[in-house]
């Protein structure tokens, strides 16, 4: 496979041209993400009320890949309940980690699954395997409520 | 020189990468290999083996003094005063952190200050790092300008009774700035300041006259000057041998063991403890043999030509940014293209067959300072051609249409 696949046009609109990058003041749940092999950085907030994101939103430094997840990733979670949000982590991560088909889920509309699908490719460049999942693990750690991973 | 015949002995350039030819672009990162280091190793383990030190029967012996024949042929590869003053360690890295652990335990207390560049490798910062942490030492910084030229006219305002030593690198891997050595010894010499210098890009893509530099430490690695990985060089002024602890501890550095004591090898051997790499450092020596064969003046100028060549055409491309441009340079620089990070640019070259390095290039603090977040890095080695130069330019366009807007 060459390595241009992995700049689908959803991929480059999404890094060119990012949605929700800016930052939420007070909000409820945040953290910071750094890959520290490739300097990639990525900080998530969201605001959370009765178990649901709300708001969510991401500022960072770093690849197409990453900017591109990460603005995939705020308009896919908005309006997901927590539980949906942590099967969609873990769903995207073991895509890119593991090779396992992303599967269509009722909570899912057919828009975002496109978008979630054109990540796919990427895991058959190891290299760039962090790139993406970085801001869905600093998602499930903010989450979580840890202020800061590190992918190693 | 032949390039086609200088590639040729290289059997890693018959491979094709993504289906094209490598570009190989990489060097200040490592350097490919010779066949001849190749086959250096493959002879060793094949009809010469047997550990190095003790052993007097045939195959020791022989191993012994192919091991101690590396060192002789680095003496005189870097004109050191004498082999006794040449360690081997496991790279570059290592031999900067002997420097720092050694000297550091004798010499550097609470308050005390170590002056180094804002352009130096992670290598040459985080061992110094250490002695601040666990000390309480001091580092300073001298400066670089924009262009990454070192202001050097910094360092005597920088230098006070509290400063220990200087430790400094040759040429950065990043801008490729080159480093006056002999000023920065001279000065701190005024001082009695000894110096450190991580020699890592110099020892293969600079002439090294280490009598004339006259640094105190001086720290190269043999897997970026066409030899194996394994293995470090610590040139080292005798005197601090003497006052130096060793570094570890074990067979091979010792003189005489008892019960209620211990007394250390004299010279470098002091700090060879346990069994080294030594088809590594056997191998070493082709590297060495490749080097002066084609000849180093002849190898400097084939960089510098490509170097030339290279940012000419890269300055003409509204898009690139150059990472500095210092007036003395190397092989090595640093750029960006407009709005694509330094990773999508390498994985794009990479599809091309070109390796480069994308990232930091473990200079955090270069890259801090000039406000980036990373950038992609080109290093030129004897290998390379102006067809490299070419396919290069093709992949900066490549980058620049899949991400045209």
């Amino acid at each position: 496979m060459s390595n241009i696949e992995l700049y689908k046009e959803m991929i480059l609109k999404n890094s060119q041209s990012p949605l929700n990058k800016n930052k939420i003041l007070n909000c409820t749940h945040t953290s910071k993400g750094n890959n520290p092999l490739c300097g990639d950085s990525v900080e998530l907030f969201a605001n959370i009320k009765d178990k649901k994101i709300y708001e969510i939103s991401f500022l960072g430094d770093g690849c197409a890949i990453s900017i591109a997840s990460a603005s995939v990733l705020t308009q896919i979670l908005k309006g997901k309940t927590i539980k949906q949000s942590y099967e969609l982590i873990q769903m995207f991560n073991q895509m890119i980690e593991s090779n396992i088909p992303f599967q269509e889920i009722k909570y899912l509309n057919n828009k975002h699954f496109e978008l979630i699908k054109s990540f796919e490719s990427i895991s058959n460049f190891p290299m760039r395997r962090k790139c993406a999942t970085l801001s869905w693990l600093t998602l499930d750690s903010a989450l979580n409520k840890k202020k800061n991973i590190k992918l190693t | 020189m032949n390039i086609k015949d200088i590639k040729n002995s290289f059997p890693i350039f018959k491979k094709k990468i993504n289906g094209k030819k490598l570009v190989y672009l990489d060097s200040a990162n490592s350097s490919q290999k010779p066949q001849t280091v190749i086959d250096s190793l493959n002879k060793f383990y094949s009809e010469d083996f047997a550990n190095v030190g003790r052993g007097i029967y045939t195959l020791a012996a022989n191993a012994s003094e192919q091991y101690e024949n590396t060192r002789q042929e680095l003496k005189k590869f870097i004109n050191a005063s004498d082999k006794s003053e040449i360690i081997f360690t496991k790279n570059s890295t290592e031999s900067l952190n002997l420097v720092a652990n050694c000297y550091g335990a004798k010499f550097i207390n609470e308050g005390d200050e170590i002056i180094s560049t804002e352009l130096e490798h992670h290598a040459n910062y985080v061992p110094w790092h250490f002695l601040r942490k666990n000390k309480g030492a001091i580092i300073k910084f001298i400066p670089i300008d924009k262009k990454g030229n070192l202001k050097l006219d910094e360092l005597e305002k920088l230098i006070t009774n509290r400063t220990k030593i200087i430790s400094l690198t040759h040429m950065s891997n990043v801008t490729g700035t080159i480093i006056d050595i002999k000023k920065v010894v001279e000065i701190a010499k005024k001082n009695q300041i000894p110096v450190c210098v991580d020699g890592t890009q110099g020892a293969a893509h600079l002439d090294l006259n280490l009598k004339d530099l006259d640094c105190d430490f001086y720290a190269f690695s043999g897997h970026k000057m066409y030899g194996p990985t394994g293995v470090g060089i610590l040139n080292i002024k005798y005197k601090w041998i003497d006052v130096f602890e060793p570094y570890i501890g074990g067979g091979g550095m010792i003189d005489n063991v008892s019960k209620d004591n211990v007394d250390y090898a004299k010279g470098a051997w002091k700090f060879e403890a346990g069994t080294m790499p030594t088809a590594e450092i056997i191998a070493l020596n082709k590297s060495i043999e490749f080097i002066n064969s084609i000849g180093k003046k002849n190898i400097i100028k084939h960089e510098a030509d490509l170097t030339t060549k290279t940012l000419k055409e890269l300055k003409s491309i509204d898009a690139v940014e150059l990472v500095g441009d210092p007036a003395n340079r190397g092989g090595v620089f640093s750029f960006n293209i407009k709005d694509i990070h330094s990773h999508d640019v390498s994985t794009i070259f990479d599809s091309e067959g070109i390796a480069v390095r994308g990232g930091h290039h473990c200079c955090q603090i270069l890259h801090d300072k000039l406000n980036l977040n990373s950038s992609v890095r080109v290093s030129f080695g004897v290998y390379n051609d102006e067809n490299d130069i070419n396919i290069l330019l093709k992949g900066i366009e490549k980058c620049q249409s899949i991400f045209k807007k």
